[in-house]
């Protein structure tokens, strides 16, 4: 065979190889630095994060090896620290600064809170240094703790008491408004009503929402080696061969097809661009939900239903689109209350300048939509 | 070969290439497992009027249908003042755009017309962000003096269309109306809308009644009088004003009749000798006694199907809940919470048993499954008593009296959710309420 047939052979095969999988694998670095992990944490999973209770559960965890950990670290510290030792009676005024002194543990608390708690703990600790399970273990644990969790949630927990006849009023009269009272807690009427509100609370939330990972574009080199494939074995072997011609022929029109499959993909409205984050359907899904208005004394609350429809690109629902796919938990009138609320939701919650808040450039993958409106987390109990 | 060499990984490329991009497989699904709970929005211009005559009434049966709707909890009417635009013609035409605009969910049109003393309403309903009619256009005609049943068949009709259930308010609710202090109470019947309008009184206060309850049919009514000095049950014709005693059992006190499904069978509770059971009385037939135990067994309810009957009974130390079949036999208890249960209910529905509770120097109208489980307590009182089912099972209205010496009772209603508790107006104190099922 033609040296030169070989070379060029070869030479092709690398590049084709190189655009090929070079390309690939240079996706696959992409995803790691993928924002979507980060956009997991929801305001709800925030706000339970920052609750006392998740706090109390974690502090158990960590307050072995806080006192076993911080014990060591007095010794340390101390030495640099003899002033605590020297002003014994002006306790009121070293407040400000981080001084606090030996005997009286409440107060040096209160300047802890402004303060990093990391950094007080150090200083209570020399004072202790001969009490070692009482001072180690309570200057640490008050300061991050109590300081940073306020004790103003609690009254919030109180709201989701569900029982309509616990603590009423002790006057009959005043009893019907305490069933009132726990209406609120579920649905603030006045807020929830403007549909100018609910209708910009999407397109909040969806900003808030991570704009997701970059998507890895096709590749660019693809075009390039057939350029210069011609030019090589063209000047050199002017007769060249019919197999050349043929190997480079063959690969560019395997690339031409690669090329044009991955562009044709989103006009033929297959699914393109990779898939929503976590934080992209948490967004969507909170649209949706802040416009579905359950009744839970109907029998339509017992209704789990599925509704299908399509987007347009520019994320406005398809209304003639809408359809039921499955339903269970009712008779038809039921179920036909529970698939015109679900339907009512999905058509009032677009924004209506502009539909959904969704990454354009990932339309493939929700172009289609189905939102399963399960009430299950209503249903009076 | 050397082509076939060249191609193969190209086509294996193609291969890999390609799955990444397809990633989403089928529609996006997402679940919703919380929603809100809001009242509905929707827009109700006055109806208009087609001539002259029927201004006033057009104005009249707006009003009641936007009670009647807002009245529920469940909607919640857009000032007219917001409106862009205003409704001036009966048209199947709407501009959706401008409903949604000020957030209007339905648009409820309507005309009026009057000629002499025949009154024609009819109304359309909207799905405003659906942008298309739910359901086709209604209309209703009477007399004059109707036209609040005509305004209340609107509503009923735009509840249903709305809700998927079946409305309540053209209905009737007959009560005891008190009057007098408390230790010298004259009490009467009367009957009124649903909604404390157009009452009427069936019996003179010459001697006290209790417990009146609606046939299925709406026409007659089971009640207690003691105008022989002891219990004893009446049924009154409501059109005539008629009434006959029922047969019962001789030398015995009967009280808390309930008609069964059929219209005809009435089960009631009799006193005989010191003993409480309950009884059965078919038409033309002796009464039978369906229970028989030394305990008080009182305030017998059939279910929907007339299958089973629930009641109450202290055979286990405290009056607690009971269902047996219908011709009698042995009862299961449902009722396993803490304090006293009485008056049980079944709902129309079928899937509910309404029922007053005391417990703890309180009492409760609550609600449980007919197994006894899922157990609510709906309201709370220094005396909350006597409940009743709209027809359609969504709302129960009750008796809650007020302490003091001082203290009157009076009707209340409240959705089964524990919502829109609401005081019924009535123009003297009110008790013993039974709603009457939905009027033909």
């Amino acid at each position: 065979m033609n040296p030169g047939t070989i070379i060029s052979g070869t030479a092709h095969a690398a590049l084709i190889l190189f655009a090929l999988f070079g390309g690939m694998f240079g996706r696959d670095r992409l995803p790691p630095p993928d924002v979507a992990q980060v956009s997991v944490i929801s305001e709800e999973d925030f706000a339970a994060l920052t609750r006392p209770d998740v706090a109390e559960e974690q502090t158990p965890a960590t307050e072995p090896p806080m006192a076993a950990l911080e014990v060591p670290d007095p010794p340390e510290t101390p030495a640099p620290e003899p002033e605590p030792a020297e002003e014994p009676a002006p306790d009121p005024e070293p407040a400000a600064e981080v001084e606090p002194e030996p005997e009286p543990m409440p107060e040096p608390a209160p300047p802890a809170p402004p303060e990093i708690t990391e950094a007080d703990p150090a200083p209570p600790a020399p004072p202790a240094s001969d009490d070692r399970p009482v001072a180690p273990v309570d200057v640490p644990r008050p300061a991050p703790r109590v300081s940073t969790e306020a004790t103003p949630p609690p009254p919030p927990e109180a709201e989701e008491a569900p029982a309509v006849m616990e603590a009423p009023d002790p006057e009959p009269v005043e009893a019907p408004e305490e069933v009132v009272e726990e209406e609120t807690p579920t649905a603030p009427p006045e807020t929830a009503e403007e549909i100018v509100t609910e209708a910009d609370r999407p397109t909040q939330v969806t900003n808030a929402a991570p704009d997701g990972t970059v998507r890895p574009r096709g590749r660019p080199t693809p075009p390039a080696p057939p350029a210069e494939t011609p030019t090589a074995p063209r000047t050199e072997p002017t007769t060249s061969t019919a197999a050349s011609d043929n190997v480079n022929e063959a690969a560019q029109e395997a690339i031409a097809g690669l090329e044009q499959l991955l562009e044709q993909a989103p006009q033929e409205g297959l699914p393109a661009g990779p898939p929503l984050t976590e934080g992209e359907r948490e967004a969507f899904r909170l649209a949706v939900r802040q416009c579905w208005n359950v009744d839970t004394g109907s029998q339509a609350s017992n209704v789990t239903v599925s509704i299908r429809f399509e987007m347009t690109q520019d994320a406005r629902v398809v209304t003639s689109s809408i359809r039921q796919t499955d339903a269970s938990g009712g008779d038809a009138a039921a179920i036909n209350a529970a698939y015109e609320a679900g339907r009512r939701a999905i058509l009032r919650c677009q924004n209506q300048d502009g539909g959904y808040n969704l990454p354009v450039e990932k339309y493939g993958q929700w172009q289609e939509v189905e939102v399963t409106f399960n009430p299950e987390g209503m249903r009076l109990r | 070969m050397t082509l076939l060499r060249f191609l193969i990984p190209a086509f294996v490329a193609l291969a890999m290439v390609v799955p990444p991009v397809q990633a989403q497989d089928g529609p996006l699904r997402i679940e919703i497992t919380e929603g809100v709970v809001e009242p509905l929005p929707f827009a109700l211009p006055t109806f208009v009027a087609e001539n002259p005559e029927a201004q006033e009434w057009a104005q009249r049966i707006t009003d009641v249908v936007a009670a009647d709707l807002t009245g529920t909890g469940l909607f919640r009417r857009i000032p007219q003042e917001a409106f862009v635009t205003q409704i001036t013609e009966f048209t199947p035409q709407v501009t959706y755009a401008n409903w949604k605009a000020i957030n209007a969910q339905a648009l409820v049109t309507g005309a009026v017309s009057v000629s002499g003393d025949q009154i024609n309403v009819k109304f359309r309903l909207f799905d405003v962000f659906s942008e298309a009619p739910l359901g086709e256009g209604l209309q209703f005609g009477g007399s004059t003096d109707a036209w609040r049943r005509l305004a209340h068949k609107v509503s009923d009709a735009v509840y249903s269309r709305i809700t998927g259930e079946t409305g309540y308010f053209d209905s009737r609710v007959v009560y005891v109306s008190e009057t007098g202090p408390k230790n010298d109470r004259l009490k009467r019947l009367a009957v009124m809308d649903y909604d404390g309008a157009n009452v009427q009184y069936l019996t003179d206060s010459t001697s006290l009644v209790l417990a009146p309850r609606f046939s299925p049919g709406g026409e007659r009514v089971l009640y207690t009088s003691y105008e022989t000095g002891f219990p004893q049950i009446y049924e009154l014709n409501v059109g005539s004003v008629n009434r006959v005693p029922l047969s019962v059992p001789a030398e015995s006190m009967t009280f808390a009749p309930r008609y069964a499904p059929d219209g005809r069978t009435v089960i009631f509770s009799a006193a005989i000798n010191g003993n409480t059971d309950i009884y059965r009385s078919r038409p033309g037939g002796q009464p039978e006694a369906l229970t028989n135990a030394p305990s008080i067994e009182t305030a017998p309810s059939y279910s929907p199907d007339g299958s089973e009957i629930v009641f109450e009974s202290d055979r286990s130390g405290t009056p607690q809940l009971y269902i047996m079949p219908s011709g009698g036999g042995e009862p299961r208890r449902i009722s396993f919470g803490e304090g006293r249960y009485g008056t049980p209910v079944w709902s129309p529905r079928g899937d509910l048993i309404a029922f007053t509770k005391q417990n703890a120097g309180r009492f409760h109208i609550g609600v449980m499954r007919t197994d006894g489980s899922e157990e609510r307590l709906l309201t709370a009182s220094f005396l909350d008593e006597g409940p009743t089912w709209a027809p359609n099972g969504r709302v129960i209205m009750f008796t809650r009296e007020s302490a003091g010496a001082g203290g009157q009772p009076a009707l209340f209603s409240v959705d089964v959710s524990g919502r829109n508790l609401k005081q019924i107006p009535t123009p003297n104190a009110a008790s013993d309420p039974a709603w009457s099922p939905l009027l033909q």
